[in-house]
């Protein structure tokens, strides 16, 4: 993990941290605290790699040229 | 003749078209073999013995007066997630228990048109997810039969069905097909209707077939496709196949070893094989598949977790209560990067037949645990057909199974491909069952 991503890594546990807490409370956090970290890791590599994107994908079903999806 | 469980699905179709041995002969023989064995292995969750021996009985009175059906009385398990008129659909949720289904899905339907007859269901891990099922692998009880179709995987494994249904949404079809030592077919995404089926991830899910050989496996899937077989075989001169190295590396010593073996068998077979590094980073696809798997199963069981939290198992519950969390612009920015994997791989098959990779980077763990998905993953994320092979044992005789993920919407063609990779292959047989009691 880059020094970026780690900062980003941290920042996006402690969102899911925070957002855990306000929905479950804190004995809930550290019961699925290996979850949100897993899913932390995860959510900093779809940010790292999104950013690399270069073709946008239209979002409205049905109007990307290629026909996909 | 009489009819064994071990017989194969298309020799049971033949024997009853050829009135070798009557659909309820057929019906009896597995029912008593899954009466003998199942207190132990536990692949079933409901029978209703009544009604399969009615079925059976119409399905003879049928073969009476002529009309014999494609599938004609070849008997079938169903994982708990798809409903068959009559039985409830329990999903290992014991809140569903008395939910008793009104009408069969879309699948079972299309089975029973075809003269299919519906053994029951088939345990499966709460709501296909991680919570272990109580299922026990055929060859080793104290082992997992992976899940979550870990029913449906060790029917087969244990004679007690030659087909059964599953399901996968991250590696629930392959996963137990490699611990259960049986072929297991998960074909392209959106292959047949969903309806009917409790949905686990609405863009992931996708049923699957399991089946003693590839040969039983395509019988069943031409007849529900309504295709013919094809006249010309595999030839191993045409035939290209990419190893993929980042699998291998991944892999416990003796899985890899294995793969390996596999691949010299089939270089030297004839076919072309050669190793690469996937056109994209594992760790991608695996962070693409697991932002869109927690985000949609946080979806389908939301309102279901706040209504009936204390039925819920630990794995489920954990994994819904974390995947609503999931801010929404991540989950777009996922399914933009899933469309560029798939532009990636599909621009790779272009030059190969199929990619080859183990199933799991191990044997059957133990049964506290359902065992590693990462391996099943990609063929899942692209939507393409994949199939487990029984393909060799351990050291400690378990089972271990090779993978071939072949290109999206050409699922004959690996099944084709996987008909060849079997041929050259020496077979693992199943299980010896009384030696497990």
């Amino acid at each position: 993990m880059t020094a970026r991503t780690n900062d980003e890594f941290n920042d996006i546990l402690a969102q899911l941290r925070l957002g855990a807490e306000q929905r479950y409370g804190s004995v809930r956090v550290s019961e699925i605290d290996d979850q949100l970290q897993h899913l932390a890791k995860m959510i900093s590599h779809i940010r790292a790699e999104s950013l690399g994107l270069r073709d946008e994908i239209p979002l409205v079903p049905g109007s990307d040229p290629r026909g996909e999806m | 003749m009489t009819i064994s469980p071990a017989t194969s699905a298309i020799d049971i179709i033949s024997g009853h078209r050829e009135r070798r041995f009557t659909v309820t002969e057929t019906a009896r023989a597995f029912l008593r073999h899954i009466e003998r064995y199942d207190d132990r292995i536990q692949a079933f969750v409901t029978i209703n013995a009544e009604q399969v021996l009615e079925d059976a009985a119409w399905l003879d009175q049928s073969a009476d007066r002529g009309r014999f059906f494609p599938l004609h009385g070849l008997p079938v398990g169903i994982k708990d997630i798809i409903d068959v008129a009559g039985l409830p659909t329990i999903a290992g949720f014991e809140p569903y228990r008395a939910s008793v289904a009104e009408r069969d899905a879309a699948i079972v339907a299309a089975l029973r048109g075809l003269g299919a007859l519906i053994l029951g269901k088939t345990h499966t891990t709460q709501f296909a997810v991680g919570d272990p099922a109580p299922t026990r692998n055929p060859w080793n009880l104290e082992k997992s039969p992976a899940g979550s179709s870990a029913g449906s995987g060790a029917a087969v494994a244990a004679a007690m069905a030659p087909i059964t249904l599953g399901s996968q949404t991250a590696g629930s079809m392959l996963r137990p097909a490699a611990f259960n030592g049986v072929v297991g077919f998960k074909p392209s995404y959106g292959w047949c209707s969903m309806q009917g089926v409790l949905p686990l991830c609405w863009s992931l899910d996708s049923l699957g077939l399991y089946a003693a050989s590839v040969d039983d496996v395509l019988l069943v899937c031409l007849a529900l496709t309504g295709s013919e077989p094809s006249t010309t075989p595999r030839e191993a001169g045409n035939l290209r196949v990419a190893l993929l190295r980042e699998f291998l590396e991944m892999s416990d010593e003796n899985v890899s070893a294995h793969v390996r073996d596999v691949a010299c068998a089939l270089e030297e077979a004839g076919a072309t094989v050669i190793e690469i590094a996937m056109p994209v980073n594992f760790d991608l696809v695996f962070a693409v598949h697991q932002t869109i798997f927690a985000a949609e199963m946080a979806a389908v069981h939301s309102s279901n977790l706040d209504q009936f939290r204390s039925s819920y198992g630990p794995r489920i519950a954990t994994a819904v209560d974390s995947g609503r969390l999931i801010p929404g612009s991540d989950l777009i920015h996922a399914q933009r990067l899933r469309r560029q994997v798939q532009r990636e791989f599909e621009a790779l098959m272009e030059q190969w037949d199929a990619l080859l990779l183990p199933t799991v980077s191990t044997e059957a763990c133990d049964i506290d645990e359902t065992g590693d998905r990462r391996f099943q993953i990609p063929a899942t994320l692209l939507g393409s057909p994949a199939i487990s092979l029984p393909t060799g044992l351990s050291e400690n005789r378990l089972p271990l199974g090779t993978q071939l993920i072949g290109r999206r919407g050409d699922d004959h063609s690996l099944l084709s491909t996987a008909q060849f990779v079997s041929d050259h292959l020496p077979t693992i047989g199943r299980p010896d069952l009384d030696t497990l009691f």
